[in-house]
């Protein structure tokens, strides 16, 4: 029998045009979504042609949002994954440090915060490591708010980086070791889009981004900024919040931005993914980094001074590029916020 | 917490020819107008050449609100006394009546080179030339190149490139490219007839790039005229209290946001573009509260395409009708989604856009 994704592609091609990694790594060595999604496993014989071609994918989920047929492609592209195992160097990596610590990267941040509260803010592995300013800044405003905002002593890594290199197990295993802390909290707040995702799927109560938490929650009425010397940021939409989250987040981050006096945003002339997911920065550094200075080039042509991103990942991935500013969003908001 | 709302006068779900048609025209009236839309529109992946009955007077009243924005973005769409005749990237005749005159392959067009790009498979030029010799009797060169790096504001020395390519090395005078740029200017073209001193002009092709052009010139026109754009925004359900809708239920990735409306206009298109469903029996609403019917089509060959095609929601005087026969007075349908309309493939955006156009007073009557 054959599956809904196989049985519904009607080929018209749409998800191959849409792909930001066929655009640069062309065929055979990368054979787009429909062939990994779709012709791979109908003809079951065409498997082993397909060589790096899954792991390749950023999963930006670009293909799935155009698919006139609606199908889940990325989901597809992870199970191909699954099927061929864990190959790369940094997938494996990525499961040692989680057997020895809970998290996919050493924990390395101290934050100051209350250790109980009803909002628990949920630092995720990245955001510890990588970009520990935006966690601290962003408890600080929200302690400021008057949200009841706390870290746990303890957490674990929500799953999402390991379900993206296939490693169900990991990701089952995770989910229990994070229940009982997680459980407690009255709402999550994260500021990672692959956390805010993971984690609501198995969770009963609201876990947002903090995009949400602070337009939805706090209200922008409550939100107090000060003025920045006039800058142009180019906002970068990060997949796994426009198009797992919902693009609702983005809107949001244009008008809390936009209410910014000195900040104008400036729409860069081509959107795309910043090749930062899906593992791919590990299994294929230089793939992402190209991916990434096609993002920069565009931010800069288009006159940005710096590029905002609300996603840890982004961030991480885009700064390698080395030739502009880029910055957290919800770090870039506390430091212009006078609630502190 | 409770879901964002969102009010508007009307709000209409769909986002591609008709829908766009409609919200344009309705929020430079003044109303307060938002379109939602999810995947991809079939008028993006048309050719985005549109053939119009030039008798109709909404052709004019089209032209006046689109037409004239279209040129203030410099994409020189022309609106034709008559309908030409152009060449697809498969050697087939196509008709129509909006697009770029200079850019396009037509049956004018003589002393022709078709030049396939390896690796791309928007032209085949082999198959191109073989067919427009079988169905025309017209011949044509067809010639392949090496690929180039994909076109970005950032690389442009690839055109001086490329323009070297057809100069020194084609004798005819009309160069057929498969589309090569999103830019609705058409200057990578313009600059390659310049420099190549050649007319290089550009096949009619679905699934590429023209068609996106086209999406995105409505949709940039749309939010200039006021209307609020919700993308990648479905619709997922629709509260109806007797013979009126008033609340609709969208999803936004993993959450979901309610509308508030006067009026509902259903524009999600056919099958293509996720607005019906085959459910191994048939055509289904996917929504699956509106009657479905189809209506006699012929041209087709295959009756599964033709049922398909054909198929689409039932109207009494414009007005959706629900599977147990109750007209919803304010849920009005367009588009694709109505029975017998765009068919058969190839044709329909023209239609779409004016019988859109033409639906505004039965909108503003449920208002
Ligand atoms: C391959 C191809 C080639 C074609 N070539 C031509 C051509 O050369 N010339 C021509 O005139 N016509 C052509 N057509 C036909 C033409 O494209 C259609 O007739 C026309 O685009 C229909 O417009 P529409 O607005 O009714 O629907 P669409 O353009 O399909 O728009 C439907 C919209 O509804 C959205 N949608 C669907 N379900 C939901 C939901 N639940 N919630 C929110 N939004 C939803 C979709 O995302 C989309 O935005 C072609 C069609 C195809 C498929």
């Amino acid at each position: 029998m054959m599956s809904r994704i196989e049985d519904g592609c009607i080929k018209c091609g749409t998800c191959q045009n849409a792909c930001p990694v066929f655009r640069i790594e062309n065929y055979p060595y990368f054979q787009g979504p429909r062939r990994i999604a779709v012709e791979a496993p109908r003809f079951s014989r065409e498997l082993t042609s397909l060589s790096d071609s899954p792991h390749m994918c950023t999963s930006c989920a670009l293909c799935e949002s155009v698919c006139p047929s609606r199908l889940p492609i990325t989901e597809a592209v992870l199970k191909m994954r699954t099927h061929y195992g864990i190959e790369s160097e940094g997938g494996r990596r990525m499961i040692s440090n989680i057997n020895q610590y809970g998290r996919t990267i050493a924990p390395t941040s101290k934050f100051t915060s209350p250790v109980s509260g009803s909002t628990l803010f949920f630092p995720g592995c990245i955001g510890d490591a990588r970009v520990p300013s935006a966690v601290q800044g962003a408890v600080d405003m929200l302690i400021a708010l008057g949200d009841q905002v706390y870290i746990p002593n303890e957490w674990y890594c929500c799953g999402s980086p390991l379900e993206k290199i296939g490693a169900k197990s990991e990701v089952d295993r995770l989910q229990e070791m994070n229940s009982a802390i997680l459980g407690t909290a009255e709402r999550i707040v994260t500021a990672c889009p692959g956390c805010t995702f993971q984690l609501q799927k198995n969770s009963n109560v609201d876990v947002l981004h903090v995009l949400e938490h602070l337009f939805e929650v706090i209200t922008p009425s409550r939100l107090r900024w000060r003025s920045t010397n006039p800058i142009n940021v180019a906002l970068h939409s990060p997949c796994h919040l426009v198009r797992s989250v919902g693009p609702h987040t983005m809107d949001y981050a244009r008008e809390i931005l936009g209410s910014i006096a000195g900040v104008r945003v400036i729409d860069m002339d081509d959107e795309g993914c910043c090749g930062g997911g899906g593992g791919v920065t590990s299994t294929f550094p230089e793939m992402a980094l190209k991916m990434a200075r096609l993002r920069v080039e565009s931010a800069i042509r288009a006159g940005a001074h710096m590029i905002l991103a609300p996603c840890p990942f982004c961030v991480v991935n885009l700064r390698r590029v080395g030739d502009l500013e880029v910055k957290d969003l919800t770090a870039f908001l506390t430091e212009l916020s006078l609630c502190r | 917490m409770s879901p964002p709302v969102v009010d508007v006068d009307i709000f209409i779900a769909g986002g591609g020819a008709a829908g766009l048609t409609l919200a344009s025209r309705m929020a430079s009236n003044g109303y307060r107008v938002a379109v939602a839309s999810s995947s991809i529109a079939a008028t993006a992946i048309s050719t985005g050449r549109v053939l119009f009955n030039h008798d109709d007077p909404a052709v004019a009243e089209w032209a006046s609100l689109f037409l004239t924005r279209f040129r203030s973005r410099e994409s020189n769409y022309d609106l034709l006394e008559r309908p030409t005749v152009a060449m697809t990237n498969i050697g087939t005749p196509l008709k129509q009546s909006l697009t770029n005159s200079s850019f396009d392959w037509t049956l004018e067009d003589r002393d022709v080179a078709v030049v396939g790009v390896i690796g791309n498979n928007d032209l085949d030029s082999d198959l191109a030339c073989l067919e427009l010799r079988r169905s025309l009797g017209i011949c044509a060169r067809p010639l392949w190149i090496s690929p180039f790096p994909y076109p970005t504001a950032a690389n442009n020395h690839f055109v001086g490139e490329l323009a070297d390519i057809l100069k020194d090395n084609i004798s005819e005078n009309t160069i057929v490219l498969p589309p090569i740029s999103s830019d609705p200017t058409y200057a990578l073209l313009t600059k390659l007839q310049n420099l190549s001193g050649k007319r290089v002009v550009e096949a009619a092709t679905p699934l590429s790039l023209p068609g996106l052009r086209f999406q995105l010139l409505l949709e940039d026109v749309a939010e200039e005229v006021g209307v609020r754009l919700l993308k990648d925004r479905r619709l997922i359900s629709i509260k109806i209290h007797g013979k009126e809708a008033n609340e609709a239920v969208l999803s936004s990735g993993m959450r979901t946001i309610i509308v508030k409306f006067s009026a509902l206009v259903l524009a999600t298109g056919n099958l293509a573009s996720g607005g019906l469903a085959v459910n191994g029996r048939g055509v289904i609403d996917p929504l699956n509260i509106f009657r479905v019917s189809s209506t006699q089509a012929s041209g087709i060959h295959s009756s599964t395409l033709r049922n398909a095609l054909s198929s689409g929601l039932d109207t009494c005087k414009g007005r959706a009708i629900t599977k147990q026969g109750v007209v919803i007075r304010n849920v009005i349908p367009i588009g694709s989604l109505l029975k017998g309309v765009s068919y058969p493939l190839g044709y329909g955006l023209g239609e779409v856009m004016l019988e859109a156009w033409k639906s505004a007073p039965i909108v503003e009557d449920a208002l």
